[in-house]
């Protein structure tokens, strides 16, 4: 049954922006990571049912857009407005890496499968991977479009797809760099796009508060979800490749059925808009972050 | 609340006019406006003015509200941005307080009253009402930028830089002036405040015992209260004898200054 686990009030002291939830493959530890506008980036135990603090990393000098963490749960990466990307060890919670991507040219991280790069959006619609052995620029994909605001790589290693403020969707093909294809998905800034475990389908989330379903194969939208009543602001798939959550500025969490279509289950805990949710490694929950400076964690039946 | 009028205004931002840029020279001949004519048919609905074909639309959306209230709170909106680039600013207040009896819940009309507010220094109110704003518009980034300038004029850069942050990620691509005159400027004053802690520490400790192990642990308070006016004095009490503490405080008091004569006459610095 779906329902609420656990509330962590005040878990900064401002806004919290971004999350992500991955567990250790050296311990099988459950660590979550949450970014804030209060400049920190920390690091939680989900353990017997509750959070517990693990590491409080400071060193970004302004509000933290995007945190994530690699395949195996290691490693954390951060992005602030200052446009400095962090490594992080996540077992010593030490520093191992601070990369200054230049003015405004990195929004959105994300750890390619393979955990050997990061990918990041940039102000002028380039897509910079970095790499996490040496902090280097590697390569560098043109969408000549709009500011990327949102970015993912594909869990088979073969895709990165990147949102634009103008709704445009960029789908770049890794081994040969080049853009296999353009989608005119929504008019309005893409907060978010995620794949499915199988690499299948891509979801995209909105401004203008639609989900859209996209065949990566056929690169053919296949279904436009409604439901929020305001801007969509993240997207993630659930392992289970059928369901995924969204979360939105009308303050809800939703669980969507992607094979039925519709939305499995709302829930209306936060106090101000939730800026991301996420799911746990094998789906069993939910972790969200909102305005109102609060962590919460759902229980998702399977 | 009316979703409408607060939808409208926000995708047509220029629909309701005002908005303070930093550097841009707003002042226009007052003849640009003349009260009188305008006085006169403020109570006065002209039946052609009225919107028919859209009147059923704004009627659900109102629910309950008579539509030439409406009408009349968006005229007395309009006239508050009239005296406001005429530089008329506290009657532009009590024309947009006259329009929030009618349409409380407009962010807008509290965004533009917080920007005149700062226009005449009155500080405390100005933070108020651009904090309305940020409450009924969550999602609208210009009431942030304007909630983070009334906190830089009560000096509290870290929750002005805070909300200029909010703005930006709200609107990534957001105007230059948003990153360079608003986010840039208050971490460089918040940067130099904290050197001019350090130094003014600095010296008193020298001054005292000379133990420089304090000096980490109690400069965290970010913050510049808004007693502040009264910090000079009590650091000056505190080292009276010591001449260096007068001019740093005085240097920080000018630093603070200089954003806010910016403010006022709309000069670039």
């Amino acid at each position: 049954m779906y329902s609420i686990l656990f509330k962590q009030e005040n878990a900064h002291d401002d806004a919290i922006w971004s999350c992500a939830w991955a567990r250790s493959e050296t311990n099988g530890m459950d660590n979550i990571v949450t970014g804030s506008v209060d400049d920190s980036v920390k690091v939680w135990k989900w353990v017997d049912e509750k959070l517990e603090l693990r590491w409080t990393l400071e060193g970004h000098q302004l509000g933290v857009v995007s945190v994530d963490m690699n395949q195996e749960g290691t490693m954390v990466a951060s992005s602030s407005l200052d446009a400095h990307i962090r490594l992080w060890d996540i077992e010593t919670g030490k520093q191992m890496r601070s990369m200054d991507a230049g003015p405004v040219d990195a929004w959105t991280v994300a750890f390619s499968p393979d955990s050997r790069f990061i990918a990041s959006g940039s102000h002028g619609g380039k897509v910079n991977i970095f790499n996490v052995e040496n902090g280097k620029k590697e390569t560098s994909l043109d969408t000549r479009g709009k500011f990327t605001l949102s970015i993912a790589y594909s869990p088979d290693g073969k895709y990165v797809a990147c949102g634009a403020i103008d709704g445009i969707i960029n789908i770049f093909d890794i081994t040969t760099g080049k853009l296999l294809h353009t989608l005119e998905g929504h008019a309005m800034p893409i907060r978010s796009l995620a794949f499915s475990g199988d690499s299948q389908l891509l979801v995209t989330a909105s401004d203008d508060s639609h989900i859209k379903i996209y065949d990566v194969q056929h690169a053919s939208l296949s279904h436009t979800l409604s439901g929020h009543a305001s801007w969509v602001l993240n997207v993630s798939f659930s392992p289970d490749n059928t369901h995924f959550v969204s979360s939105s500025s009308d303050k809800s969490v939703k669980v969507w059925d992607g094979r039925m279509r519709q939305c499995a289950h709302t829930f209306f805990d936060h106090l101000d808009q939730v800026w991301c949710a996420e799911y746990n490694t094998n789906g069993t929950k939910i972790v969200s972050v909102s305005d109102d400076r609060a962590i919460h964690i759902y229980d998702c039946p399977l | 609340m009316s979703t409408y009028v607060v939808e409208q205004d926000i995708f047509s931002m220029t629909s309701f006019g005002w908005k303070r840029k930093v550097g841009e020279n707003v002042t226009k001949p007052p003849s640009a406006f003349s009260p009188g004519e305008q006085l006169e048919n403020e109570h006065e609905v002209d039946p052609d003015e009225i919107d028919w074909l859209h009147a059923v639309k704004i009627q659900r959306a109102v629910d309950g509200l008579l539509e030439d209230s409406l009408t009349k709170a968006n005229r007395l909106k309009q006239e508050g941005c009239l005296l406001a680039e005429s530089q008329r600013y506290w009657e532009a207040i009590r024309r947009w307080e006259d329009a929030l009896e009618l349409t409380p819940d407009d962010a807008t009309l509290h965004e533009m009253k917080a920007q005149a507010y700062m226009e005449v220094h009155e500080v405390f109110p100005a933070v108020q009402a651009a904090e309305k704003a940020v409450t009924l518009d969550p999602r609208w980034w210009v009431a942030y930028q304007t909630l983070g300038r009334t906190q830089v004029g009560l000096g509290d850069l870290k929750l002005a830089i805070s909300n200029f942050s909010k703005a930006i990620h709200l609107n990534p691509a957001c105007s230059e002036e948003l990153w360079e005159d608003d986010l840039k400027w208050a971490c460089s004053l918040l940067e130099e405040k904290r050197e001019l802690e350090r130094k003014a520490e600095e010296e008193e400790t020298e001054g005292t015992a000379g133990v420089s192990g304090e000096l980490d642990t109690e400069h965290d308070d970010d913050y510049w209260y808004p007693q502040l006016p009264d910090a000079p004095l009590a650091v000056g009490e505190a080292s009276a004898t010591e001449d260096t503490d007068a001019p740093v405080l005085d240097r920080y008091q000018r630093h603070l200054g200089r954003f806010q004569s910016r403010f006022r006459t709309g000069t670039d610095r």
